[in-house]
């Protein structure tokens, strides 16, 4: 069983990326990391891999050579091979999604299509469907839970209100939402995997996207997360039933008297925000 | 001429909310520039009418409507239906909702119909003729503006629940029904679907859920987190717990709320025993309701709760789940 983890470099915790005149990106003195959700889903590569004893796990990321911290990483946690793709238009710190999926398709043909091709996936995921479509391979997304059921992936899927319980065979574009935390590796996995060797490939594109031109990136703007009852439930809900407290932010109420009427006020509430 | 199409996921009588969001964004952008918005719907045979009726008052001029002979959604030949269209229309912008079919489609489309991709988008705009667009990048830590090359560009971009705010429309017009037979592509081999059922609330992550009913010190021992289960079960949601609890074996570490652990927002957190150490409040303090019971009246996370349970939390969760039972009973919330 062949599997290839395409792994992301993001922005470490808690750098401000953004430049300091707050028009563009900065990557002098940034500190990079492997992106949390990739992580997750090359331990579950890892797992998977356990259950069958000739597996081949290659971690491939593209992008330029600061990239291929993660890819020994990677190969600290057991990849046993790594590529790193690198083209002109991936050196920017953020590459369109048609151009990195157009060289990891690219490279991808090159070193051959494995059985598995696992990705982080998440809301605003697009490689891993772009890559399905550039190698004509079929796509599951949105999964959790992965165990190998001889050949077969049994997985689960979550859509919007439901999960769904699946039986995949390969080869297949797998996009995984979330796995268990990546294993830490030991001294001497990092040790040899700081000495590995990376392939690098700079695949000629064949094919040309359509890109937008980025015009600048900039601190974003606050944004108020909307409240998944509405804005004034919560208040509505303390008004009806805590006797109208209300006022300027605070609406706060305290009870210290009789357990019934404790209990009772705070069912009214519960109740009336699960409510729907 | 030139139009905002909005793929519509749901086939459902009625428009969710999401769907809402999608068209409010497109007119709010097709007004600007006088464009109109066409909808994209898949439906089995008989749907039509019913996408059609949902999008009444939606100033949607056309509802572009694939019909698939059978309940079986196929990406790909709805990938290649609408990457056709789009070829031969150009709309400006067509927008996808980011859910996992959403997200499929947009990317297929935009490779087979040479488009422009864009995630995650959160404002549009025009420059004179040309499409500008933003979106949150590295992890919201940024904002980058994307502007096409042309004003005949065409781009595909996915928007997440929410992001627009659902506005009626200012005016109606009729909406146009034009069916397209959905052509079966050659069929995808190699995925059985086994079952499907309403997520649990359990097999959610801790930031995902709407009600959180945490534990403390307070609890005495582990056993105490068998009545807040009971608690958060009856009101679909799941336990949580801080960090002392968690050094104590009491629950496992998933359950950490916190610096330390997962930051939660659901609308309802209930803090039982819990002080509220500024290492927990960071990781709950942006949730809807904020309910503490504690015994003591000072503990720092009242200062933050809407409302203070003062008592032992023995005394009053019991009668809490009662309470809460007999209502759920009547208004059939919990299951
Ligand atoms: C670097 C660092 C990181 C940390 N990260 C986290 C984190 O991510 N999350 C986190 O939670 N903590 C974290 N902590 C720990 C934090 O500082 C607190 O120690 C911890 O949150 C306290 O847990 P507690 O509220 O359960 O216990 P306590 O502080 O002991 O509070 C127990 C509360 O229960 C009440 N009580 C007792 N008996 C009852 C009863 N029968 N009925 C009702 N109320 C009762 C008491 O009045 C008291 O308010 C971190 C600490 C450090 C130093
Ligand atoms: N490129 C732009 N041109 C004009 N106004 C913009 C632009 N980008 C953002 N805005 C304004 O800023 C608000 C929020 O943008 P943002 O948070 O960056 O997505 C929008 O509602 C617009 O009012």
């Amino acid at each position: 069983m062949k599997i290839v983890v395409y792994l992301r470099q993001v922005f470490g915790p808690g750098y401000d990326p953004v430049s300091p005149d707050r028009r563009g990106l900065a990557e002098e003195g940034a500190w990079f990391d492997l992106h949390p959700i990739d992580a997750q889903a090359l331990e579950q590569a890892l797992l998977l891999a356990e259950s069958v004893p000739s597996t081949e796990i290659t971690v491939i990321a593209a992008g330029p050579e600061r990239v291929e911290r993660v890819l020994r990483a990677g190969l600290a946690a057991g990849a046993s091979r790594a590529i790193r793709v690198a083209s002109e238009a991936l050196e920017q710190p953020l590459p369109d999604d048609i151009s990195v999926a157009i060289s990891l398709a690219q490279a991808l043909k090159d070193a051959g299509i494995p059985d598995w091709l696992v990705c982080g996936d998440g809301e605003d995921s697009a490689v891993p469907a772009l890559l399905a479509e550039l190698l004509n391979l079929p796509l599951s997304n949105a999964l959790n839970d992965l165990a190998l059921e001889g050949t077969a992936i049994r997985a689960s899927r979550r859509l919007q209100r439901t999960t769904q319980q699946l039986v995949l065979q390969s080869p297949r574009v797998l996009g995984v939402l979330r796995g268990p935390m990546l294993r830490y590796p030991s001294l001497s996995q990092r040790h040899s995997a700081a000495i590995a060797q990376i392939e690098t490939m700079s695949p000629e594109p064949a094919q040309q996207g359509t890109l937008l031109c980025s015009e600048r990136t900039t601190a974003p703007k606050p944004i108020k997360k909307p409240e998944a009852l509405g804005a004034d439930a919560n208040q509505r809900v303390l008004d009806l039933f805590c006797g109208g407290v209300s006022g300027g932010g605070g609406s706060k109420q305290v009870l210290d008297g009789s357990v019934e009427e404790m209990a009772d006020t705070a069912a009214s509430i519960a109740v009336g925000l699960t409510e729907r | 001429m030139s139009a905002i199409w909005v793929f519509i996921e749901s086939d459902a009588a009625e428009l969710d909310g999401y769907a809402q969001s999608l068209l409010s964004a497109a007119r709010g952008l097709a007004g600007r520039n006088e464009m109109p918005v066409v909808a994209i719907a898949v439906s089995a045979v008989s749907d039509a009418e019913h996408s059609l009726s949902s999008l009444q008052g939606e100033n949607v001029s056309r509802l572009l409507c694939l019909e698939a002979g059978t309940d079986e959604l196929d990406s790909s030949s709805i990938s290649q239906s609408i990457a056709e269209l789009i070829t031969e229309r150009r709309p400006r912008l067509c927008l996808f909702p980011a859910s996992p079919l959403g997200r499929e489609l947009a990317a297929r489309i935009a490779i087979r119909s040479h488009s422009a991709l864009v995630t995650n988008a959160s404002w549009f705009g025009w420059r004179q003729q040309q499409l500008v667009i933003n979106r949150p990048v590295c992890e919201g830590r940024a904002s980058q503006t994307l502007l096409a090359e042309t004003a005949e560009q065409v781009v595909v971009a996915t928007v997440a629940d929410g992001v627009f705010p659902v506005t009626p429309a200012a005016q109606a017009c009729e909406t146009a029904l034009e069916k397209i037979e959905l052509t079966a592509g050659e069929a995808v081999p190699g995925s059985e679907t086994l079952s499907e059922s309403i997520t649990r609330a359990v097999d959610m992550a801790l930031d995902e859920i709407e009600v959180i009913v945490s534990g403390g010190m307070g609890l005495g021992d582990a056993s105490g987190f068998e009545l807040l289960a009971e608690l958060a079960e009856l009101l679909n949601g799941r336990v949580g717990a801080s960090r002392m609890v968690t050094d104590q074996g009491w629950i496992g570490m998933e359950a950490l709320v916190g610096q330390t652990g997962t930051v939660v927002s659901p609308s309802l957190y209930i803090a039982c025993g819990i002080s509220g150490a500024p290492q927990h409040l960071i990781g709950m303090r942006d949730s809807g309701t904020i309910i503490s019971v504690n015994k003591d009246a000072n503990a720092p996370i009242n200062q933050i709760a809407d409302l203070v349970l003062v008592g032992d939390l023995y005394d009053i969760v019991p009668r809490l789940i009662d309470e809460v039972r007999s209502r759920s009973s009547v208004q059939g919330v919990a299951s």
